[in-house]
């Protein structure tokens, strides 16, 4: 904080009205160096499943650069160096959710930050460190490996929630979806009955029309329309379907699975939280540096469940391709059901008048 | 407009979901398809063994859908019944599927999708290879059997129509 900062600050304190000089270093905090490192650092933060770096992005999110006092200006400058600082991965990494294949600025376990005595400090660092005695430094590792676990059983209580449907809202939507593809179901059951009907029914004066073509027949277009429109509308909503049920599958996988071995996952975690300690364990017995070894605890794609699919479908729903061929089918199960509605009408009528219109 | 080319412009119905479809979804699919599938060759299997099953099935269920053939001159009784027996088959074949895809869908869990999708290609490519036969050709079968109702000629395909089903034997 420089000198003039601390002076309006006091003068704010003592009742000056400040608000002009709080405008002005909101832009300068936003050109400071702190601040562009955040910036910087943020899209890399946005690939990891953590609660440490889904905070980090909601704070940097949440950032207001439009203070109205000093006061505002102080704490705003104070959260950016402290967000700046915590958005070096190594402080919200968590080595049982990396994603497969992830390239980042840190490559190994050794490179996570701790915090001992106050002071935050690598795991390499603590490998090291003569100053602390072996069981602290196993103490503060378990430490941090729990919070390890803790983090990620928050993600997998969001993934089985997502998977559970956990809010009213989220409820809501399915309920309403189910729904309408009930209703598709019937549609598309009855235009192939009604299809089916009017090719098998004996009647004549239909098969004379549709091999005499008479195009002043309503009887004539509706023959040929009725078809086509079945055709389409059960392409469409055959592909918008299996689409959907290609990127729900995760998460219906997950249901399935969960049902019957929700305990089988969060016993996989333990196991793999004894295997993380006692590979960090061998490495503070034996001084040895790790190196090249962050994605060999993660559990993010195990071979139970994906997690990190899950917590990606939303993505994947709002993605333009789903909305387009998801409108398309419900546009066209409109149209079919006018065009059902049309046919059965012209049908029925020429049926009882015994006439062609 | 005929029959074969009709059976051949439906294909894609059936074909289009196995591209689509995740590997658990084709085996529940499949599984479903062979619970119908098999109902219709159990059908047709007591139809060979007891003489006259489908016949005696076609008889009991005429007195309620015998006004559909009111104004058909063409075929025979004999004809009706084995038209009527057809729909008692696609009917099982329906209902069959229904109800063992609910059941399946419960109780398959299947493999992890993002995992199983690297492995068993081979065998994913034969489930989906038998999903679309077990799915097309009762389709196939049954509109076969009726065509007899339907003033569509039956096309480049009517010899192997006429070795599935004869119409006026």
């Amino acid at each position: 904080m420089d000198e003039d900062k601390k002076f309006y600050l006091l003068a704010e304190i003592a009742g000056w009205n400040c608000s002009n000089y709080s405008e002005e270093y909101g832009a300068k905090i936003q050109n400071s160096s702190a601040y562009r490192t955040l910036k910087y650092n943020i899209p890399e933060a946005e690939g990891v499943f953590t609660q440490d770096a889904k905070e980090l992005i909601e704070n940097y999110n949440n950032l207001d650069f439009n203070p109205s006092t000093i006061k505002e200006c102080f704490l705003l400058e104070e959260k950016v160096n402290y967000l700046a600082l915590h958005s070096d991965p190594r402080f919200y990494i968590n080595p049982f959710s990396i994603v497969p294949n992830y390239i980042g600025s840190i490559s190994s376990l050794g490179d996570l930050a701790l915090s001992i005595n106050g002071k935050d400090i690598t795991i390499n660092e603590i490998i090291f460190d003569d100053s602390i005695t072996i069981e602290d430094k196993k103490k503060v590792v378990e430490e941090k490996v729990d919070y390890y676990l803790y983090d990620f059983e928050q993600l997998v209580s969001e993934a089985i929630g997502n998977a559970k449907s956990r809010t009213n809202q989220e409820r809501k939507t399915q309920n309403k979806f189910f729904k309408r593809t009930i209703l598709k179901f019937f549609l598309d059951i009855f235009l192939v009955t009604f299809l089916l009907f009017i090719f098998t029914f004996p009647n004549n004066l239909f098969f004379s029309n549709l091999y005499n073509n008479d195009y002043s027949k309503i009887l004539t277009y509706v023959s040929y329309i009725y078809p086509i429109m079945c055709f389409i509308t059960l392409i469409i909503d055959v592909s918008f379907y299996s689409y959907r049920a290609r990127i729900y599958e995760p998460i219906n996988y997950a249901r399935r699975f969960l049902k019957k071995n929700s305990d089988l996952l969060f016993q996989s975690l333990k196991r793999q939280k004894e295997k993380l300690l006692d590979y960090i364990f061998g490495a503070i017995q034996t001084r040895i540096e790790l190196i090249n070894d962050l994605s060999d605890f993660s559990i993010l794609s195990t071979s139970y469940v994906s997690l990190d699919k899950i917590v990606n479908i939303e993505k994947e729903v709002k993605k333009l391709k789903y909305r387009r061929l998801s409108d398309i089918s419900t546009s066209l199960s409109y149209a079919s059901l006018g065009v059902l509605i049309l046919t059965m009408a012209v049908y029925f009528i020429s049926l009882s008048i015994n006439l062609v219109i | 407009m005929s029959l074969s080319i009709i059976l051949l412009i439906i294909a894609p119905i059936f074909g289009i979901p196995l591209f689509l479809l995740p590997d658990n979804k084709i085996r529940i699919f499949s599984f479903s398809f062979i619970t119908g599938f098999s109902l219709v060759v159990a059908l047709i299997v007591l139809d060979i063994i007891y003489n006259q099953f489908a016949i005696r099935i076609a008889k009991g269920i005429y007195p309620a859908v015998g006004w559909f053939f009111n104004n058909n001159k063409e075929l025979s009784i004999n004809e009706k019944y084995r038209i009527i027996f057809s729909f008692v088959q696609i009917l099982a074949f329906l209902l069959g599927t229904i109800i063992s895809y609910v059941t399946f869908n419960t109780i398959y869990i299947g493999k992890n999708p993002s995992i199983s999708k690297k492995n068993n290609q081979v065998l994913n490519a034969f489930w989906r290879v038998i999903m679309f036969f077990i799915s097309y050709l009762p389709v196939c079968y049954f509109l076969i059997c009726i065509r007899g109702l339907s003033s569509l000629s039956d096309g480049f395909m009517k010899p192997l129509f006429n070795l599935i089903y004869y119409i006026g034997a």
